[in-house]
């Protein structure tokens, strides 16, 4: 019985060798025609693990740009908005909730090729290329953890009270001008 | 790849910024959390009006305050009679001089009817500044902010929180 699932398994193991040697054996005609076609346009021709890192730092470079216009976005529109509109409580909610949203969605497509590169991960697997796609620590790991924390510190200010005087509304007269009556008021007259 | 480390020190410098700016500044409260006189004398051209939510009286209290301030002489005519003030003489005021603030408490609901003197947490402190023609209305919660609020002013005789019998 045990034997015969040996064989079995013997069997299938050959299989997905001979798998495995078809994939790498047409990965390799195809990087060769790739560079084929580079050296006859006059590039020089790199081997398939150097063009899929370089794919993937491509790829990795318009994720990243994506968070870091999010991010800048979202740090103009609270530079801008913050000091000027009423409401502004909503607004930097909004704000935190577009930078998490950001970051998750980033931490989502950074973590989506890891995943699915450990999913398919066989035993004896030998195909070297899909091996630049999975990702250790890099920038958008970065970038997401921080949009994160950043995202969770405006919300956690958010959500606590003020407790310093900075919430102020003012109608006919300056923030500093309201201030500096109550700071009299304790100064001045109360001491 | 140095480049991608000196992009993510970068963001994340921006990024502290984004939060350094958002907790320095100060913030504008909605009108609909703000108080009801506030929001009562916002609208006029004879009152400047503002208000303060979470005061910072000492590390411990805070308070919300409203300061209205009469840009007109009308102004401080409508005050007086909303808050129940009586006017004071030039003389008077020359005596006093130019550091007098009058302290009062009025309950809550209508800063012009009398104290309520069941519990002094159940008014709000009024300080009247006469030179100025302002008024700081400081909104009571509980009894730390009363006796922050008064300060040295304040009488230990009085009966803060319990019924007076």
């Amino acid at each position: 019985m045990t034997t015969k699932k040996n064989d079995d398994e013997r069997g299938l193991m050959a299989e997905a060798d001979v798998l495995l040697s078809e994939l790498q054996r047409g990965w390799d005609h195809r990087a060769a025609r790739i560079d084929a076609l580079g050296a006859a346009h006059g590039t020089q021709a790199l081997r398939p693990g150097v063009r899929a890192s370089m794919s993937t730092r491509r790829l990795r470079m318009v994720r990243w740009a994506a968070v870091g216009a999010a991010n800048v976005a979202v740090a103009a529109a609270v530079v801008v908005l913050l000091p000027r509109r009423e409401g502004c409580d909503a607004l930097l909610m909004a704000a935190g909730l577009l930078m998490a949203a950001a970051a998750g969605a980033v931490a989502l497509l950074v973590a989506a090729p890891h995943w699915i590169s450990l999913w398919r991960r066989a035993p004896g697997r030998r195909v070297a290329a899909p091996q630049a796609r999975t990702l250790p620590m890099g920038v958008e790991h970065c970038a997401a953890t921080f949009s994160a924390a950043a995202a969770v510190l405006l919300l956690f200010m958010l959500r606590s009270p003020v407790g310093d005087g900075r919430g102020i509304s003012v109608h006919g007269m300056d923030r500093a001008a309201v201030v500096a009556h109550v700071d009299d008021y304790f100064n001045r007259y109360m001491s | 790849m140095k480049r991608p480390w000196i992009i993510t020190i970068a963001v994340c410098l921006l990024l502290a910024a984004v939060v350094a700016v958002a907790v320095l500044l100060p913030r504008t409260v909605p009108e609909a959390e703000c108080s009801d006189v506030y929001r009562r004398y916002a609208g006029r051209d004879d009152v400047a009006a503002g208000y303060i939510r979470d005061y910072r009286i000492n590390d411990t209290v805070s308070v919300d305050v409203t300061v209205l301030e009469a840009v007109t002489d009308s102004g401080w005519a409508m005050m007086c009679s909303d808050f129940n003030i009586l006017p004071m003489t030039q003389e008077m005021l020359d005596f006093l001089g130019p550091n007098t603030v009058e302290v009062r408490y009025a309950p809550k609901d209508d800063y012009a009817r009398p104290m309520d003197t069941a519990a002094m947490i159940n008014n709000d402190v009024i300080a009247v500044h006469w030179i100025d023609s302002a008024i700081y209305i400081f909104r009571i919660e509980h009894e730390r902010q009363f006796k922050a609020v008064c300060h040295e002013q304040y009488n230990e005789s009085i009966n803060l929180t319990t019924s007076a019998k």
